[in-house]
């Protein structure tokens, strides 16, 4: 009976989580880069004993894993010099304030005083070797396989890295993605390259698919709320009506 | 539960900024020399509750973690110095640039402002000034009885005296430009002031170092464009739309949860 009631109010905790994600995706519809999230739960039913060895049944539902979709995002087109897009796989390698390197899809870049590529919250953007990329020059242009050319001579090339583990990645404070797990799942050259210059890989968000997802997910709530009143309704009939004379 | 009520108001005040930049645009696009402004988003803060990798009760490893982000927020509004179209005024005093580069004025102030308007005017006393009367940098007098100004290309000025019939040369102007225009400060009034971001000026011959050249008689107009102002503010709506709906469904689940205890 009471097992009813946590099972019910377990279910009502997480869908609350889910809200939070679509909430995060929603918000972040017009961040240029962003990849939208998924919660994804995992539901336990296990039978055990107490401590009078009586069999019990124990269901839990545990909040799990917030899975990122890296799917591309809608290329748009500025036409501004510093916007990079990848069309392919892949990630910009930008120097994070701890001078450790961290990941991000979002390519509104622009330069410095000291003439450094930076993204819009001044982060330097590293080359393949891991340095900060100067431009000085009067025009600048980044290939598709990301050899940057200043005034016509190449001056080196886009860090642009791939891993074979994507979901090792993970979010940071700054919105950059870091790597967790850096022995493990190394940076690697990406398969094919795609640095598009004049554009912007829009949020992947699916206003759509969210938008029912969180239906969905409402209306479970508003069910797991309704058995879990049940439960609570027939506890009290119990305790009130079946005493009575 | 609060905290997606939080995350979708971020959402609500990063697409309300996101229109004001584009009611911004929208009001210069008629604006001389007017450079349109971008937003430009990222995420907030993430919540870490798990690490990816981090051990499962059951000693496995979770190949996600989780982590709950808390909206999102406007980082910059960088200007877009994209050329303008150049219009044709007639105006012996009205200048554009084509290319790169500033135009400078002298501040009441004493300080250097940097322009792409350049819509001069003569005043009492011969000099060039812009529309709020400041003096071009270096300073260009006009003499009296001089006629036919001339600017060319480099930035030459000269004229014509009616008495003499002679053609004197008065002026250069020069031109700056910046490592990084987009870090400029602006001003208003069309005018823009170097800052941190921006990098030193560096002046020279219009034409010269990459500088652009002057096209006397023309002015650039705004680089704002129709067509993409109205999409962002289609796409700005929309998201404000979205987020707001999250609002009213994390509020019907705070009520269905209040429900539950009558």
């Amino acid at each position: 009976m009471v097992n009813g009631l946590y099972t019910a109010s377990r279910g009502m905790t997480n869908i609350l989580a889910k809200q939070d994600i679509h909430a995060q995706n929603m918000a972040n519809t017009s961040t240029n880069g962003f990849k939208m999230a998924r919660l994804v739960n995992k539901t336990e039913v296990s039978i055990g004993r107490n401590d009078d060895g009586e069999l019990r049944q124990q269901e839990m539902q545990n909040l799990s894993e917030v899975f990122t979709s890296f799917t591309q995002g809608p290329m748009i087109r500025t036409g501004n010099n510093y916007d990079l897009a990848l069309s392919s796989g892949g990630f910009l390698s930008v120097e994070a304030a701890d001078g450790s390197t961290r990941y991000t899809r979002n390519g509104g870049l622009s330069l410095n005083s000291y003439g450094e590529l930076v993204t819009l919250s001044g982060k330097r953007v590293l080359d393949e070797a891991g340095a900060p990329i100067t431009v000085k020059g009067d025009s600048v242009q980044f290939q598709q396989d990301g050899g940057i050319f200043v005034d016509g001579n190449r001056t080196g090339k886009l860090g642009v890295v791939d891993f074979a583990d994507t979901k090792k990645l993970q979010y940071g404070q700054d919105g950059l993605f870091g790597n967790t797990d850096p022995q493990g799942n190394p940076p690697i050259a990406p398969k094919t390259l795609g640095v598009m210059q004049g554009f912007l890989e829009g949020s992947n968000t699916d206003p759509v698919s969210s938008m029912v997802s969180m239906i969905t997910d409402f209306r479970n709530y508003e069910a797991d709320q309704k058995a879990l009143k049940a439960v609570d309704d027939t506890l009290h009939q119990a305790v009130s009506e079946v005493g009575k004379v | 539960m609060i905290r997606s009520l939080y995350t979708s108001a971020t959402g609500m005040k990063a697409n309300q900024l996101f229109i004001d930049n584009i009611s911004n645009n929208l009001a210069n696009v008629n604006t001389t020399g007017y450079k349109k402004s971008k937003l430009e988003f990222q995420e907030l803060l993430y919540q870490t509750i798990q690490d990816p990798g981090a051990g499962a009760a059951d000693g496995a490893k979770s190949p996600a973690g989780l982590q709950l982000g808390l909206g999102v927020r406007s980082v910059a509004n960088q200007k877009i110095f994209g050329q303008g179209n150049l219009q044709e005024t007639k105006n012996p005093f009205d200048m554009a640039i084509t290319g790169s580069g500033f135009l400078q004025v002298q501040m009441p102030s004493g300080e250097v402002a940097y322009t792409r308007d350049g819509s001069f005017k003569i005043s009492n006393d011969g000099t060039l000034v812009t529309s709020q009367g400041f003096a071009m940098e270096p300073q260009i007098t006009v003499p009296d009885g001089a006629q036919n100004i001339q600017i060319d290309a480099t930035g030459k000025v000269s004229v014509q005296m009616s008495d003499a019939g002679t053609t004197e040369e008065i002026g250069q102007i020069e031109l700056v430009k910046f490592l990084n225009e987009g870090g400029l400060k602006s001003m208003g009034n069309n005018l823009y002031q170097v800052s941190p971001a921006s990098g030193e000026p560096e002046s020279g011959t219009p034409g010269t170092n990459g500088l652009g050249t002057l096209a006397q008689g023309f002015l650039e107009a705004s680089n704002v464009e129709l067509v993409e102002e109205m999409v962002a503010m289609i796409v700005a709506q929309r998201a404000y739309e979205i987020s707001a709906k999250a609002i009213q469904t994390s509020d019907s689940m705070l009520q269905l949860a209040n429900q539950l205890k009558n």
